[in-house]
C-alpha cells in the first residue's frame, strides 16, 4: 500500500501537540490502554474518543499504546484502492450501483455513437468500471472536475429540495441521497428514488414524496457520482439538511 | 538504539493482547519490551528529546521493574501487564520531561538535538496551523463520522475502527471516507489545502 499523501499530512498534523486548553477529566493512562487493546464498553470507547478528538495529549497516549502493539507504523489506508473497491463493493448494498450497470449495458447495446465513445474505454477494460480518480473525499493530488454548487449544510425545503452542481461538458450523472442517523446507531437509509441514474442535467429537485418520513432538521448525505466523457468516473460527497 | 539482540534466545510469542494474560515473564519479555520501547520512542521522540531517547527507555524500564518488584507476591505481572506498565511509564515521563523542560506541548524548542527530521520552523507553524483547523473541524462533524476520522487519524484502519467501534466493515468504511470529505471541505472553507 502506498501512504496517500493527503492523508498522510492529516495524519501528521492531528499528531502536533497543541498549547490550546485541553479538556478535564482526562481518562487514565490504563484507560487509554484498554480502549486501545477493545477492552473498554462501547460507550466507555466512544466518549474516550470524543474526547482524543480535542486532547492532544490523551491523543499522544493513545498513538503511543498502538504504537507499542505494532511492528511498524500504523498502517495506512490505501485510498485509491478502497475507493475502487467502494465503487465495485458497493453494489452489495447501495442500489444504485448495480442499476448503473445494468443502465451502461442498455446504453451499450442501443450503440448510441456517442455513448459508444463514452463507454468505449469502458468496454475496453472487459467490464470492469472505469477508474474512479476521487471518491469519498479522494487524494489530495486529484482536482475533481465536479464540483457542488449548493452550499454544504444548505437548508433544503420539502418542496424543492434542488441540489445544483457543475461538471465538465458529455458528463453524466448518478446520484444518492441518504439519511444519516446522528447518533451512529442506525445504518444511512437511501432517501431518494433511484430515478437519478446517468442523467446529463446538473442539477436534481429531490420528490417530496421521497422525503415525506424524513424528519425535519435531519441530515441528508448526497453522494454524486460523474462518469467523465474520458471514461473516468469520481465521486463528491455533501451534507444537506432538510428544513 | 539499544536492542535484545544480547538476550538469550527465547521462543517469540505475540506482543500485549488478552491472551497473554496469565503467562509468567520471561527474559524475552524484557527483551522485547526495551526493543519496542526503543523502536516507539524513536518513531514518537519530539526534536528536544531526542539526544535522551536512551535514557528515556532506561527510565521507563526501570520504572517498570519497580513496579514489578511493589507487585510481587500480590499478583500475575504478566507480559500484557508488563507493556501496559511500560506505556504507563513512558508516557508519564515524556509528559514530565516536557513540564520539565518549560516548554509548550509543541516541544520542538530548546536543545533540538541532531535530529535530522526536524522540520523548518515555518513548515512546523504550518503543521501545527493545520492541527488546530483539524481539530476545530471535527467538530463539525457528525458524531459517527467524527469517531471513524479520529481513530482513522490516529493510525488505525479502516477495518480495527470497526472492530473498535463494533461497526460492520462496510459501515467503517463508509463513515470514515465520508468523515475525511467532510473534514477536507471544512478545511477547504477555511482556506487550508489539507
Amino acid at each position: 500500500m502506498t501512504e496517500p499523501r493527503g492523508l498522510d499530512r492529516l495524519r501528521a498534523a492531528f499528531a502536533q501537540p497543541d498549547d490550546a486548553p485541553h479538556p478535564d477529566h482526562c481518562p487514565a493512562l490504563a484507560e487509554i490502554w484498554d480502549g486501545v487493546h477493545g477492552k473498554l464498553l462501547p460507550d466507555r470507547l466512544r466518549e474516550m474518543v470524543e474526547h482524543m478528538a480535542t486532547c492532544s495529549p490523551c491523543a499522544e497516549a493513545w498513538r503511543l499504546a498502538l504504537l507499542m502493539e505494532r511492528p511498524a507504523a500504523a498502517e495506512p489506508i490505501d485510498e485509491h484502492a478502497a475507493a475502487q473497491t467502494a465503487a465495485e463493493d458497493g453494489a452489495a448494498d447501495r442500489w444504485v450501483r448495480r442499476p448503473r450497470w445494468r443502465l451502461y449495458a442498455a446504453l451499450a447495446a442501443a450503440a448510441a455513437a456517442a455513448l459508444a465513445v463514452v463507454l468505449g474505454v469502458h468496454d475496453f477494460r472487459g467490464g470492469q468500471p472505469p477508474p474512479v480518480v476521487a471518491q469519498r473525499g479522494g487524494t489530495a493530488d486529484h482536482a475533481t472536475a465536479t464540483r457542488w454548487l449548493t452550499p454544504g449544510e444548505a437548508v433544503l425545503p420539502r418542496l424543492g429540495a434542488r441540489l445544483r452542481w457543475s461538471g465538465v461538458p458529455g458528463a453524466t450523472y448518478d446520484l444518492t441521497m441518504e439519511l444519516e442517523d446522528e447518533s451512529g446507531a442506525a445504518k444511512p437509509k437511501p432517501i431518494a428514488s433511484p430515478a437519478f441514474l446517468g442523467r446529463e442535467v446538473t442539477e436534481y429537485t429531490v420528490p417530496m414524496a421521497d422525503l415525506a418520513r424524513v424528519p425535519a432538521g435531519a441530515l441528508l448525505a448526497a453522494t454524486l457520482t460523474a462518469h467523465l466523457p474520458d471514461g473516468r468516473s469520481e465521486s463528491i460527497v455533501r451534507n444537506f439538511r432538510l428544513r | 538504539m539499544p536492542t535484545d539482540a544480547q538476550d538469550p534466545p527465547t521462543e517469540r510469542r505475540p506482543s500485549g493482547g488478552g491472551a497473554l494474560s496469565h503467562t509468567p515473564l520471561t527474559e524475552g519479555d524484557y527483551g522485547r519490551l526495551r526493543a519496542d520501547l526503543a523502536r516507539v520512542v524513536a518513531q514518537v521522540c519530539p526534536a528536544w528529546l531526542a539526544s535522551r531517547a536512551d535514557d528515556l527507555v532506561q527510565v521507563v524500564l526501570i520504572r517498570v521493574v519497580e513496579m514489578q518488584k511493589k507487585r510481587e507476591g500480590t499478583g500475575e505481572f504478566s507480559a500484557f501487564y508488563l507493556r501496559k506498565a511500560a506505556h504507563n511509564a513512558l508516557v508519564d515521563e515524556i509528559r514530565r520531561l516536557r513540564r520539565r523542560q518549560e516548554v509548550p506541548l509543541n516541544g520542538e524548542i530548546g536543545d533540538a538535538g541532531p535530529v535530522a527530521t526536524h522540520p523548518d520552523p515555518e513548515r512546523h507553524s504550518a503543521g501545527r496551523q493545520l492541527g488546530r483547523a483539524i481539530r476545530d473541524c471535527l467538530q463539525t462533524l457528525v458524531r459517527p463520522r467524527r469517531l471513524a476520522v479520529v481513530l482513522n487519524l490516529q493510525g488505525h484502519t479502516v477495518p480495527e475502527v470497526g472492530r473498535l467501534l463494533r461497526w460492520t466493515a462496510k459501515r467503517a468504511e463508509n463513515l470514515v471516507y465520508r468523515g475525511l470529505a467532510d473534514l477536507r471541505g471544512c478545511l477547504e472553507r477555511r482556506g487550508i489545502a489539507p
